[in-house]
């Protein structure tokens, strides 16, 4: 989307039928934006896949990167779901060409792949990485980030070590729009 | 001005009386029916109100929405009509027939009371839901139909493998029976289970309003499920009301096209409380149809174990616990639950619920009804014969020669999308801005205003041929008898607006292979499958039902937006 400049073009004069969106002149901003819509011709703009989150470094680390590739683990229905409505979701994390964990700070033995709701209340290990292996595991999060940390010990439940790749779910890239001003009576009138 | 619609609907033209209002003073606030917060413009605004927000959820109205509506004319049934000259509907009625046993079906506007309101809906023989219409595996009935609503109607027999002529298909197998005129239908049932009937034309509004029923074909072997203490037949349904009452529907074109026409007030049997009442340690078969417009459901017994025993056409060759029932439009699943607590349980559709403006999921629980556990000890004892995951036999039986076919290449490849154009500019404004997740099932109307404002004339749903680039009713597809083809559907997630599809096949069964490339370890025959977003499913579609027949989206608005195409089998 960023590539597109926004034009803003005259609204036209319409005559008001019922049914009908009754056009403002000020509107001419929102009519520019439609031009960015991804239907339109001009923009199609990326949209994070459902299913793939490309990890990528929290350190300065010249080709580092990995990648979590979700999937649906068995359901008779399609959709694997929890009870309480989470979408289950089965994810295998790879990561090539990792230099070792004692890169990142002495005594760091190991890289262990987590997930963790966005708000990080919630975290799931889901195991110990090993490079050029991928590691499975199922979690059933809203919103939630994929890490990959180094550590002293495979044994924890919480990591310790730092951060080392990151990756959004898409679900994460929902925004509170009531902050946009468009949304938020700060249209230009 | 007022102008009439042709129908029994009037829509007056002129000035939107939600003209006017500022940003301020359009904040829309609705927890659920019946609940009084509510302020702003979709109320007092006759045919044009905003239909209320899911429950737990508000937002703001869209900068610029003020005074937008669908272009459609709005209809609502019976309009001109004192409701209470109509027959107050009646719980359905078990109607049994024999073979050559004839029945009348008759369409008819009825006058429903919900929470205690009177509305003028639809019903078959004045009752919600239809007659549960219980037959032998291979009779055949004679069903006579009469049309006695306001609009051309037909019936459906969903899941039947039926003679073509009798498919009820509008336009493919038949014309739309008028008002006031008949039509026999002749209805032989090859396959046991849990079926339904409905309309196949404008089942946005006619079904929406009542006319369903179920068809409960028992097999003749008496061990053909196992030993339960009671068995009940559910239809999950959901209605859309305010204030004032139902929310009007389209009646040039359908509304509510991008997504559906939600509910929120959910319904089983067309009740907002359901009851039974059991024994301790009893084994409940539900069979369960969802027979919403839209509406997807999550569906669990908090407390009670539950085994998965069948799909739409058959029993699952090895039955499964499961912890949720997740059922799309016009699905039917058969679990058995089993209540060995004291207490009063709730049954209940439990989903994180998509708020768009605020891009939060919303922890939501609609409770379908109560199940009172009794006391006393259950007269026949099956809790062995539950706990016994059943390998049934019968369906691998009739599976095993399909197998050959499961890693065939694909014959025909069909991508599920959309076009939408026309829209208001705000909201399409609004959806430039929001199209960065989609999630592979949407549970509520998270984007009401958006999604009401959009009708058939703006929002295009396509089922598009891979390999010709043609689309829905262009796409040519004949069979011959006996052929079993391999079909890939894949919803693209890459669309203006991804959406989940119950993709129903007519007059044939078909087994899901594949999803995702990852071969299917449930298996069951179907007629109806979920295509979640982002997802590809494999089938084979075994022809063995000559005629023209349909297969379409099951979501209502998007069959009427356009999303069906015809196949043939050749004999």
């Amino acid at each position: 989307m960023q590539n597109h400049s926004v034009v803003v073009i005259p609204m036209p004069t319409e005559v008001v039928r019922p049914g009908r969106f009754r056009p403002r002149p000020a509107r001419g901003l929102v009519f520019a934006l439609t031009l960015l819509t991804p239907w339109s011709p001009l923009a199609h703009p990326s949209r994070p896949g459902l299913y793939r989150i490309d990890l990528t470094p929290t350190v300065a680390e010249a080709g580092l990167k990995g990648v979590a590739i979700l999937s649906q683990p068995r359901s008779p229905f399609g959709l694997a779901m929890t009870p309480d409505g989470h979408f289950r979701f089965r994810v295998a994390v790879s990561a090539n060409e990792l230099p070792p964990p004692s890169t990142f700070g002495a005594g760091l033995t190991s890289y262990v792949v987590w997930v963790a709701q966005d708000n990080l209340d919630e975290v799931t290990k889901i195991g110990v990485l090993t490079p050029g292996k991928p590691t499975f595991g199922e979690f059933a999060y809203n919103k939630y980030i994929v890490i990959v940390t180094a550590e002293s010990s495979s044994g924890g439940d919480r990591w310790k070590g730092p951060i080392v790749l990151k990756g959004f779910s898409a679900s994460s890239y929902l925004v509170n729009f009531s902050g946009h001003t468009m949304f938020n009576g700060g249209m230009p009138q | 001005m007022k102008v009439g619609c042709g129908l029994t609907c009037v829509v007056w033209l002129g000035a939107s009386p939600l003209g006017g209002q500022t940003s301020q003073d359009t904040t829309h606030r609705h927890e659920t029916v019946g609940h009084e917060e509510h302020a702003g413009m979709e109320h007092g605004a006759g045919a044009n109100r905003m239909p209320p927000m899911p429950k737990g959820m508000a937002m703001p109205l869209i900068q610029g929405m003020q005074g937008v509506a669908p272009r459609r004319i709005p209809f609502l049934p019976g309009t001109g009509i004192d409701p209470a000259s109509l027959p107050l509907a009646t719980p359905r009625r078990l109607v049994e027939v024999r073979s050559g046993d004839s029945l009348e079906l008759t369409a008819m506007l009825v006058r429903r009371r919900l929470l205690g309101r009177d509305h003028v809906m639809y019903g078959f023989n004045g009752q919600y839901p239809g007659p549960l219409i219980r037959v032998r595996q291979d009779a055949t009935i004679t069903v006579k139909f009469h049309n006695r609503l306001d609009l051309p109607s037909s019936v459906h027999w969903h899941g039947i493998r039926l003679d073509n002529q009798f498919d009820g298909a509008v336009g493919v197998t038949q014309e739309a029976v008028p008002v006031g005129g008949d039509f026999v239908y002749r209805i032989h049932f090859p396959d046991a289970g849990i079926y339904w009937y409905h309309p196949h034309v404008r089942e946005d509004i006619q079904q929406d309003l009542g006319l369903y029923g179920n068809l409960l074909v028992d097999s003749p072997d008496p061990n053909y499920y196992s030993l339960v203490n009671q068995e009940d037949v559910l239809m999950l349904d959901d209605i859309l009301l305010d204030d004032e009452g139902l929310l009007p529907f389209g009646q040039d074109v359908t509304d509510f096209a991008i997504m559906g026409r939600f509910g929120n007030l959910l319904l089983v049997n067309g009740e907002p409380h359901y009851q039974l009442t059991v024994n301790r340690g009893d084994v409940v078969r539900f069979l369960l149809t969802n027979v919403a417009n839209t509406r997807t459901f999550n569906l669990s017994f908090p407390g009670a174990p539950m085994k998965l025993v069948g799909a739409d056409i058959s029993k699952f060759i090895d039955e499964v616990m499961v912890s949720t029932v997740v059922i799309a439009a016009a699905q039917r699943y058969v679990v058995e639950a089993r209540f060995d607590s004291v207490g009063t349980f709730p049954i209940t559709n439990q989903v994180q619920a998509l708020n768009n403006f605020l891009g939060q999921f919303v922890p939501t629980v609609d409770t379908l009804g109560m199940i009172t556990v009794r006391p006393e000890r259950s007269k026949a004892d099956h809790e062995t014969s539950f706990k016994t995951l059943r390998h049934n036999a019968d369906v691998a039986t009739s599976v095993d020669p399909y197998r050959k076919y499961f890693a065939k290449a694909v014959d025909k490849d069909l991508l599920l999308s959309v076009k939408i154009a026309g829209m208001p500019i705000p909201i399409t404004a609004f959806m430039a801005v929001d199209t960065m997740y989609f999630p592979p099932q949407e549970w509520v109307d998270g984007m009401r205003d958006m999604n009401w404002v959009s009708t058939s004339r703006e929002v295009h749903w396509l089922i598009r041929e891979v390999a010709s680039g043609k689309e829905n009713m262009d796409i040519p597809w004949t069979m011959h008898r006996g052929d079993v083809m391999k079909v890939r559907i894949t919803n693209d997630p890459t669309s203006v607006h991804p959406m989940s599809h119950p993709i129903h096949f007519h007059g044939q069964r078909l087994l899901i292979v594949s999803r995702d490339g990852i071969p299917e370890e449930d298996l069951a025959w179907r007629d109806t499958i979920l295509v979640p977003v982002g997802q590809s499913v494999e089938i084979l579609v075994e022809a063995t039902n000559p005629g023209k027949w349909m297969m379409h989206c099951h979501i209502a608005e998007h069959l009427e937006a356009g999303m069906h195409l015809v196949f043939t089998v050749e004999p």
